[in-house]
């Protein structure tokens, strides 16, 4: 194997697949990056068994081979690198890799690359493609509400549900105390009006979304195949990952039809308001709450060791009054996902669940569960 | 003749006084450690600074007490033997106020009774030393002896005549160690005398004398005295003082706890409750404190003759003294010092008894802490609720030496956070650290039923047999004061729908099913339930050990800890952090401990 690439090139890259390496493995040819010589380039794989991702960079190729080298060495090393063109040659032997960039002549032990395991796969189902910025933004958006509870595997994951009927696909997450719930319109999608479900880990969700660039636009999503494992395909970069086993719950009953009370107002004032109160809150789980009026929002977080704030806030308000707290974190953090100058909530009860979305629009929703209070229970 | 020897056997008769006297013996005298506890009061009683007790052959062979006291005249000397006789109770009256350590007149009789006994006394004022001796109870006529003023007395061939007794007996290293805990008894009671105990040849136990302080190492060990904290105080006429141990440092039983009430070592299950009471949380299970806890009260409010050995007594008011135990460990706990190694200095400890009574002028009534929650929940709940029947915990919960603020370094492996504080580096264990903070927290909320809720989308259902299901509806309003909402889903079946809006708020199935397991349990009392329930909680909604925190995580959690009052241990009783001191690695480093600025 003998090829000439480019230090940025490889870089980036490592740098995607190098996520999918297991940091502390008993298997040490997980903890490797496979380069293969393609035509015209260089492949790089790397997998945990549960998350493989894949990546072709350009290279010059005098001489087909493959071998696999310590990711995270081979990723800092080639970081380091000036900008020249760069060999790298495996010895005939098959131990060494030699590496010669500029003055630098390097060598670096290799593990055989039959070691490295077959890479998982997901065999036929069906594919669909959205636009790759929509699909990130939208992954940004749900991943905050699944939870990182791994005794609740289900939750710790995205559903992602394709509906051809509707022309959709919607990610929907939730920890149980919170959803988020983003409809995407697709690009191509197979004709049926069969619904197709996978529950993906939230975290390697975000792998696929980090792929999206300027050159990489669309995002197929293979799914609903013989192996439980779902494939996203973002230009040269193919992500595959295991699913989790599960019923997810049907999410979107939860989704109030009608609201008591909407408050629209500015997303920026909201969220900078809503993050100064959240010093006071200090710890995350900390409430805050809202006394809605006709005309203005007051927030107020308070902290048993601190004290309170209190800010009125200007908003257009529809419908009753009402008084309702949650927590803190969750409340900024819908804010802080939304892509919307206009923050547009509903409500009905202090003890019924509260929405967030982007005024205006339907795609993006934001399901919050209230905290109650002593004084707010239902008498007993 | 044989009619006339049934007729004897059969009918009711005065014992023969040699068979009376070796009954009534066997109640105070049960072991040689009971020799021994006797004649020490006595040479107490009588002034002595220095004894010395030997035993040899488990103490059954022989027990030798010799003190300087001030004697016997020879006229007392033939009296000692007789039951009931006594220099230190006269009047009926007098009963009620003893300020002496042998007041029923039994021992010597006693001792006498079962065994071949020697007493040499010289008084003050008599020329010469008289002895006397006695051999199961009868009485030889006494001779002149020599020795200086004092008194010897000689214990031979113990329960000789009571041979049923000797087989009760644990063999010579019980009944050795036996003597030991004797003389322990009397380090701690009397500080002042210097006692020595000599087993067979050799030297077991030596007190030289001084103030209680200087009597720790003899009966703990030089390590374990280190880690006593000193404490005093007083409520009403109630003295306390004494050592305890802190919470880093704990037996396996309950041998090393003396309890002490006017100089007397007693087991009360009263004092021993207010103690467990106050450390519970704060030890890991099984594991006991050790130290003194030294009562002196007006003889008048507490009664001694509940029991011969003395062992036991009954206080007048044993709410009063319930609470002052319990103060008494606060303030320990309170004045730990942060390295949790190393004694405080007693001058600088804080009289936490004297500012809490200062603030609380009615110590009897029950403002406490519990009965407040209770309260609470009774109103908002109407579900009656059983108090502990001791006295419940009372005041502002003690904090246990302060870190200061500390500032966040990283996180090690996702597991420890590294932190520096006035003290040193501190490395804290995050998921022990946060539960600590959330259970004080779910404490303070159940005070006045003021945990939030955090409301659930998908509620949790939680199966469950339906004979504990019956019983639910009893413990849902405790169960909402935590911030659990749960309702019965079927017969076999829960349903939470709301959870404590706390910490990271990973409650599951699992967490309720145990959490109404643990609150329907009616062995426990209420105060260990609502403990166990608190601890259980925080521990599910506690930052789990592996999970990644942010800088700013890592230092909202210490800014947590830092203001949580007793952090330094886990609702477990584990410890929550390690902190290296300075000094701790300057030495472990091999660095001088002060250097001059420019040394590098």
């Amino acid at each position: 194997m003998k090829c000439t690439f480019l230090p940025s090139q490889l870089s980036q890259g490592l740098s995607l697949v190098q996520r999918a390496v297991s940091q502390r493995s008993t298997l040490p040819v997980l903890g490797n990056v496979l380069i293969e010589t393609v035509p015209g380039g260089l492949r790089l794989s790397a997998t945990n068994l549960d998350l493989a991702i894949v990546d072709t960079v350009p290279a010059e190729v005098a001489k087909e081979g493959k071998t696999s080298v310590p990711a995270k060495l081979l990723a800092d090393y080639v970081g380091s690198l000036l900008e020249v063109p760069c060999t790298m040659e495996l010895d005939p032997q098959g131990r060494v890799l030699n590496l010669t960039c500029g003055l630098h002549k390097t060598k670096l032990h290799v593990i055989d690359p039959a070691e490295f395991p077959p890479l998982p796969v997901a065999e036929g189902g069906t594919s669909v493609i959205v636009d790759g910025k929509t699909f990130a933004a939208g992954v940004a958006q749900t991943v905050i509400a699944a939870s990182s509870d791994e005794t609740e595997r289900v939750y710790t994951g995205v559903r992602i549900k394709v509906d051809p009927s509707a022309q959709t696909v919607t990610l929907a997450a939730t920890d149980r105390h919170r959803l988020a719930l983003k409809t995407l319109p697709a690009k191509e999608i197979p004709d049926g009006d069969e619904q197709l479900i996978a529950i993906v880990p939230a975290k390697h969700l975000q792998e696929v979304a980090r792929a999206v660039n300027e050159a990489r636009k669309e995002v197929a999503i293979a799914l609903g195949g013989t192996t439980s494992f779902v494939t996203f395909t973002v230009g040269d970069v193919v992500v595959t990952t295991r699913t989790i086993e599960g019923r997810y719950p049907k999410v979107e009953q939860a989704i109030p039809d009608a609201a008591g009370t909407t408050v629209v107002l500015p997303t920026a004032d909201l969220r900078r308001e809503a993050k100064t109160a959240s010093i006071l809150a200090r710890e995350e789980s900390n409430p805050v709450r809202m006394s809605i009026t006709s005309g203005t929002v007051v927030l107020t977080a308070w902290s048993s060791d601190v004290g309170d704030d209190e800010v009125p806030i200007p908003a257009d308000v529809t419908g009753e009054g009402l008084e309702i707290s949650f927590n803190s974190g969750y409340f900024l953090a819908a804010l802080e996902a939304l892509d919307s100058d206009t923050v547009h909530m509903s409500f009905n009860k202090a003890e019924e669940p509260g929405t967030i979305r982007p005024h205006g629009r339907e795609d993006y929703v934001y399901l919050l569960m209230p905290v109650l209070h002593p004084s707010l229970r239902p008498s007993l | 003749m044989k009619d006339m020897m049934d007729a004897m056997t059969e009918r009711i008769h005065l014992l023969d006084p040699v068979v009376a006297d070796a009954i009534a013996a066997g109640e105070v005298i049960e072991r040689p450690a009971a020799v021994v506890k006797e004649l020490i009061d006595n040479a107490l009683d009588a002034g002595a600074t220095r004894i010395t007790v030997r035993a040899r052959g488990g103490g059954i062979a022989a027990i030798e007490v010799h003190d300087n006291g001030h004697g016997m005249v020879p006229e007392d000397l033939a009296l000692a033997f007789a039951r009931h006789a006594t220099s230190k109770v006269s009047h009926l009256e007098d009963l009620t106020a003893i300020r002496t350590r042998g007041f029923r007149g039994e021992a010597l009789a006693s001792i006498a009774a079962v065994s071949e006994c020697t007493i040499t006394t010289r008084h003050a004022d008599a020329a010469a030393a008289t002895s006397v001796r006695a051999r199961f109870g009868s009485l030889l006529p006494p001779v002149s002896a020599g020795r200086d003023v004092g008194t010897s007395v000689t214990v031979e061939n113990l329960f000789g005549n009571t041979p049923a007794r000797l087989r009760f007996l644990k063999g010579e290293r019980g009944e050795h160690a036996a003597v030991l805990r004797s003389v322990m008894d009397a380090i701690i009671a009397a500080p002042g005398c210097s006692i020595q105990c000599e087993i067979g040849e050799k030297v077991a136990l030596s007190s030289r004398g001084g103030e209680l302080h200087d009597v720790l190492p003899a009966i703990f060990g030089r390590g374990d005295a280190a880690k006593l904290l000193p404490f005093s105080g007083s409520v009403d006429s109630i003295h306390l003082h004494g050592y305890l141990s802190t919470p880093l440092a704990h037996h396996g039983n309950r041998m090393h706890l003396f309890v002490l009430v006017n100089g007397r070592r007693i087991q009360n299950a009263m004092v021993q409750h207010a103690i467990d009471d106050a450390y519970r949380g704060y030890l890991p299970s099984g594991r006991y404190p050790f130290g003194i806890v030294a009562i002196d009260c007006p003889p008048e409010a507490v009664d001694v003759n509940v029991h011969p050995t003395k062992r036991d007594v009954r206080f007048v008011e044993p709410g009063t003294i319930h609470r002052a135990v319990h103060r008494a460990v606060w303030q320990v706990l309170g004045s730990a010092p942060v390295e949790g190694l190393g004694p405080g200095s007693p001058s600088n400890g804080r009289s936490l008894l004297d500012d809490a009574h200062a603030a609380d002028n009615s110590p009897l009534q029950s403002g406490s802490f519990l009965s407040e929650s209770a309260s609470h929940i009774e109103r908002s709940t109407s579900v009656q609720l059983v108090l502990p029947e001791a006295e419940p915990r009372t005041g502002p919960r003690p904090s246990m030496g302060s870190l200061g603020p500390l500032r966040a370094i990283g996180q090690v492996r996702n597991t420890w956070i590294v932190a520096e504080g006035d003290a040193g580096i501190v490395l804290l264990d995050p998921h022990a650290a946060h539960e600590k903070i959330l259970y004080e927290e779910l404490r303070r909320g159940l005070a006045d039923a003021a945990v939030p809720v955090q409301s659930l989308l998908v509620p949790l259902l939680v199966p469950m047999d339906p004979a504990t299901v019956v019983h639910v509806p009893d413990i849902v309003p405790l169960l909402m004061s935590l911030g659990v909402a749960v309702d019965v889903f079927g017969e076999d079946m829960l349903r939470c729908s709301g959870v404590p809006a706390l910490g990271r708020g990973h409650v599951t199935e699992d967490t309720i099913a145990t959490l109404v397991r643990d609150l329907l349990d009616r062995v426990n009392p209420q105060e260990e339930r609502l403990h166990r329930a608190a601890a259980l909680l925080a521990c599910h909604t506690a930052v789990r050990l592996g999970d990644a925190l942010d800088l700013r995580e890592q230092q909202q959690l210490l800014d947590l800890f830092a203001i949580t009052p007793e952090a330094l241990t886990c609702p477990h009783g584990r410890p929550t952090c390690r902190i290296i001191s300075d000094g701790e690695m300057r030495r472990a480093v091999g660095r001088p401990l002060r250097e001059p600025l420019e040394a590098r």
